[in-house]
């Protein structure tokens, strides 16, 4: 079998007739793309009204009854996907579509399908992810049932997202290979964890950004980032993902990972992994776990009683079995977990947070990650 | 090339375009090219719409090369871009060194077990370059497997693991097959009467190498570097794994990176897409220039190919070929399947630590099921539409006159040069606009579509290969007794480029079944495939279970690609 390959001045003319080709379908597509955008807003006009009639009197109306179908793209854990979506279409009897993937996969879809939207409810790890979508102008006005039980540090104030559930950022270490275990964060910086350490990609995660961020903004500038910057000198890898970076602490091969949403941990423990979690009292973040509803949705009643649903007492049950916390603040955790009051946890201002972001991103890639 | 011979097809005077002096012809041009634009060139022309319209596709004002601007200005992104190269060069370089004696010894000495051997040498390529790099990892990072069973320090490992030679390395491994498969078919066509007539001139074997040998597979082994290169700048999988730690960030990161994280930066994407395609047609211009730079005979049909015994040497050939199937193929394999074997990932490989049970009541399921049922349908399908559309391209690029067919040559050529994310985005904005059909972008098959976009590249290299083998002559012969132009091709070309059509249909299949960047950002709402399934599990910390459902889809597809090459025989000639 031999390969040939056409001259090479015959490749040239192709590649200029293919460039150009591409260039000029480009501009025809391009022309042909702008006239979808339009299409977007009748949906976006008729769900507002309806969504301003529910979140300003929602007791006064009696609620329509949900019908239909709906579609939840969510970052979430698998296993509380369906087991949500399953009991909500018990209850309903309305089909619920799930979309699972990363946060990044979750963003890349909805950015992509921004001129024909097909996505009804939205649940990130990733806070800043929400205020994102927020300031652009995407999301629907609502405040769910009971959701004025979640803490308002945990609820946007124009209710265009609230916690559906929380985590705790700490120190998950490995009990096989640490003899004596991290208490502070600082701890990370010492002799006995050089090159031990490692941490998940706050560019990856808005949720570890928020230690960045609560580091800087309780220490201020210069101390917060001395602290990352010592963790670097010590050695400290920075590894895309939650579970990309938990996974040399499982295997041994790394002692520890600060910053990785504790639930995972949790439940590898669960599974008879040889794992502790611990929250350090100078470096404990909590991670909310936003859920939202785009403007575009075309059925905004029973995206709107999944919201309900996933804040009431059967949704957030399900949500403190995979060992989140639940958003509601009246909700008990699972008793294999800590309770949100036995954590410490570092404030973090995430409207200063968010502006500061993509400075901050650049700052802690430079100085840590690369 | 053939000098053409007077008469020939290929010596006829150039026809206009359109007019072949057979309508069926011009017909079927017009079918293939506007199934090929359609699937192809749409999507990558909203690429580059998104690299100059930055607004796009909500909007398109505002045209500008801010995107490629901000590349020229960054030392960051030009530093990824020339990671980007060096990767590619490197892996190509690796890839041809281990396959092109690889290949020479299987397909055509009478080296012992060369039937199995062929048949490992897909082995790597079933596994996803993401599965590949945690099974290295797995192996020879501290406290790996490699530590626990031979005792070795893996410090050293680790550090080879996670660096420039590392990455090149762990890809050379997995992509070489590329290489392998190309120059296997033309290993088979040196006529032996050359190969003598050197030794009875008193040429001996490195000399009968070098200026026989591999100038005759030259084009071939071109062919499947130049495939190589662009999977390989390409490739997000293992310099993501790896590239972190090592500090060494390619271009395909930077672009998954900016489409998925906050704040998405589309346009810079699409213009360090357009970077890479601008590399890839870089390198096909620089390989042509070879092969033209070197003159080579081509077969004549009829001169007759058989085994070249070697005597003693085919044991260390042997051994050769054994080790590169064993580290290459079998290591990584052999991780993985134990991995999933085990209780906790903390208790490490221990008798003690062992379920089986676990990884045999995987299949069970429902979930697990319904996905490899799922992979095996969008994998056969997206194969089969790639053979088919794969073959009308090579046809209408070496039997016809149709100009600007090189124009589809490089077309269909292109995507192996766009990161997964790239075509995944560029899949979701054509298929998701309201004017398509809507049952397509909604349902799983428009994976299929994604699929056959990744694929097309392989189907037409392959069949383009093969039609080259079949000499023109016998076109003629076949038009001259009177055969018209779907006549001779049914009972002519055919059954002669099947084979090799199958060989590319087996790959395609082989991909589809691992494939994962696509299928993670495209698969519709409530659709699930082995890949995902299995990312699902990672990403969750379910590291056995997700290495399980690695294991169960590579026995699925070992046993398909098992029954086929049994249902079908072998794929290469058989030689004397």
């Amino acid at each position: 079998m031999r390969m040939t390959l056409p001259r090479r001045s015959s490749v040239l003319r192709s590649a200029a007739v293919t460039v150009a080709a591409l260039f000029g379908a480009a501009s025809i597509v391009a022309c042909g793309g702008s006239t979808t955008a339009p299409t977007a807003t009748p949906t976006a006009t008729a769900a507002a009204p309806k969504a301003a009639a529910a979140s300003t009197t929602p007791s006064a109306t009696p609620k329509p009854k949900p019908t239909g179908e709906i579609t939840l793209y969510t970052a979430g854990p698998d296993t509380l996907a369906k087991s949500m979506s399953e009991a909500f279409t018990a209850a309903s009897g309305v089909k619920v579509n799930v979309f699972q993937g990363d946060t990044g996969a979750v963003l890349a879809k909805l950015d992509a399908e921004k001129a024909n939207p097909r996505a009804d409810v939205i649940i990130l790890a990733d806070w800043s992810g929400a205020l994102g979508l927020a300031n652009g102008g995407l999301l629907a006005s609502y405040l769910p049932e009971k959701g004025d039980k979640v803490p308002a540090a945990y609820r946007d104030s124009d209710s265009r997202f609230i916690a559906q559930g929380l985590t705790g950022l700490g120190i998950t270490y490995n009990t096989k290979v640490v003899k004596t275990p991290p208490v502070l964060v600082a701890d990370l910086a010492g002799p006995e964890w050089q090159g031990k350490v490692t941490m998940p990609d706050p560019a990856a995660s808005g949720s570890v950004y928020g230690i960045v961020a609560a580091q800087t903004q309780k220490l201020g500038d210069t101390a917060g980032w001395a602290l990352f910057q010592n963790l670097k000198k010590n050695g400290i890898v920075v590894l895309g993902t939650n579970a990309q970076a938990l996974a040399p602490v499982l295997t041994g091969t790394k002692s520890a990972v600060f910053g990785a949403a504790d639930y995972i941990a949790l439940t590898s423990i669960q599974k008879g992994e040889a794992l502790k979690v611990v929250y350090p009292a100078d470096g404990t973040v909590i991670a909310p776990r936003p859920m939202m509803i785009l403007k575009s949705s075309s059925n905004m009643t029973a995206a709107q009683a999944f919201a309900d649903f996933v804040m009431s007492d059967a949704g957030q049950a399900l949500v403190a079995k995979t060992l989140i916390i639940p958003g509601r603040s009246d909700v008990a955790v699972d008793p294999a977990r800590q309770p949100l009051s036995a954590l410490t946890p570092l404030p973090v201002d995430w409207s200063k947070a968010i502006s500061a972001q993509p400075e901050a991103l650049k700052k802690f890639a430079e100085t840590v990650t690369r | 090339m053939q000098r053409p011979s007077p008469g020939s097809l290929a010596a006829r005077p150039r026809a206009r375009f359109l007019a072949i002096g057979e309508p069926g012809v011009t017909a079927f041009a017009l079918i293939t090219s506007a199934a090929l634009l359609l699937l192809v060139a749409y999507p990558l022309a909203l690429v580059f719409a998104q690299a100059v319209f930055p607004q796009f596709p909500l909007a398109t004002s505002g045209a500008s090369l801010d995107a490629f601007q901000r590349i020229w200005a960054s030392n960051y992104h030009l530093g990824v871009i020339v990671h980007s190269a060096q990767v590619g060069v490197g892996v190509a370089i690796v890839s041809v060194v281990l396959a092109v004696p690889a290949a020479f010894l299987v397909r055509r000495t009478d080296m012992p077990a060369r039937g199995v051997l062929d048949l490992l040498m897909l082995v790597p390529f079933t596994s996803s370059p993401f599965l590949t790099a945690e099974a290295w990892i797995v192996l020879l990072q501290r406290r790996g497997y490699v530590e626990q069973l031979t005792g070795l320090e893996a410090s050293r490992s680790e550090a080879l693991l996670y660096s420039y030679p590392g990455i090149v390395l762990v890809m050379a491994l997995h992509l070489f097959p590329l290489v392998y498969f190309s120059v296997a078919g033309a290993v088979a066509m040196i006529p032996t009467s050359i190969l003598d007539a050197a030794r009875t001139s008193g040429a001996g074997w490195r000399r009968t190498g070098l200026r026989i040998v591999l100038p005759s597979l030259l084009p071939s082994i071109l062919g499947g570097a130049l495939l190589v290169f662009a999977a390989a700048i390409a490739e997000y999988g293992t310099p993501a794994i790896l590239g972190v730690q090592a500090r060494f960030i390619v271009t395909a990161v930077d672009i998954a990176n900016l489409t998925s994280q906050h704040p998405v930066d589309r346009p810079l994407a699409a213009a360090l897409s357009v970077v890479l395609l601008a590399m890839t047609m870089a390198a096909l211009v620089a390989a042509r220039a070879l092969v033209a730079a070197t003159s080579h005979q081509g077969a004549r049909s009829g001169s007759s190919v058989t085994r070249i015994p070697i005597g003693y040497a085919r044991w260390g050939g042997f051994v050769y070929v054994a080790l590169l199937a064993i580290v290459a193929g079998i290591l990584p394999w052999a991780a993985v399947i134990a991995t999933s074997m085990l209780r906790t990932v903390s208790g490490g490989l221990e008798w003690g630590n062992l379920d089986v049970q676990r990884l045999l009541a995987l299949p069970m399921q429902p979930a697990a099921q319904q996905a490899l049922l799922t992979s095996v349908e969008l994998a056969a399908v997206a194969s089969t539409t790639v053979a088919i559309l794969g073959t009308a391209i090579a046809y209408l690029l070496t039997r016809t006159r149709v100009s600007g067919r090189g124009a589809l040559d490089v077309i269909s050529m292109l995507p192996s040069a766009a990161p997964g994310v790239v075509i995944a985005v560029a899949v979701i904005i054509v298929w998701n606009q309201p004017f398509m059909p809507k049952g397509i972008y909604g349902s799983q098959w428009v994976l299929a579509i994604a699929y056959a976009i990744v694929f097309l590249p392989y189907g037409v290299r392959y069949a383009v290969a093969a039609m080259h083998a079949v000499p023109a002559t016998l076109d003629d012969a076949g038009r001259t007794s009177g055969a018209g132009e779907v006549r001779r091709f049914r009972r002519l070309l055919l059954p002669l480029i099947l084979p090799s059509i199958v060989s590319a249909w087996v790959l395609a299949f082989a991909i589809g079944m691992r494939e994962l960047e696509n299928s993670l950002i495209v698969r519709p709402p409530g659709t699930t495939t082995v890949a995902t399934y299995m990312w699902q599990n990672f990403a969750q910390g379910s590291v056995i279970d997700g290495m399980g459902m690695a294991v169960v889809s590579f026995a699925v597809t070992c046993a398909a690609l098992v029954a086929i090459r049994l249902a079908l025989g072998r794929t290469d000639p058989p030689l004397g």
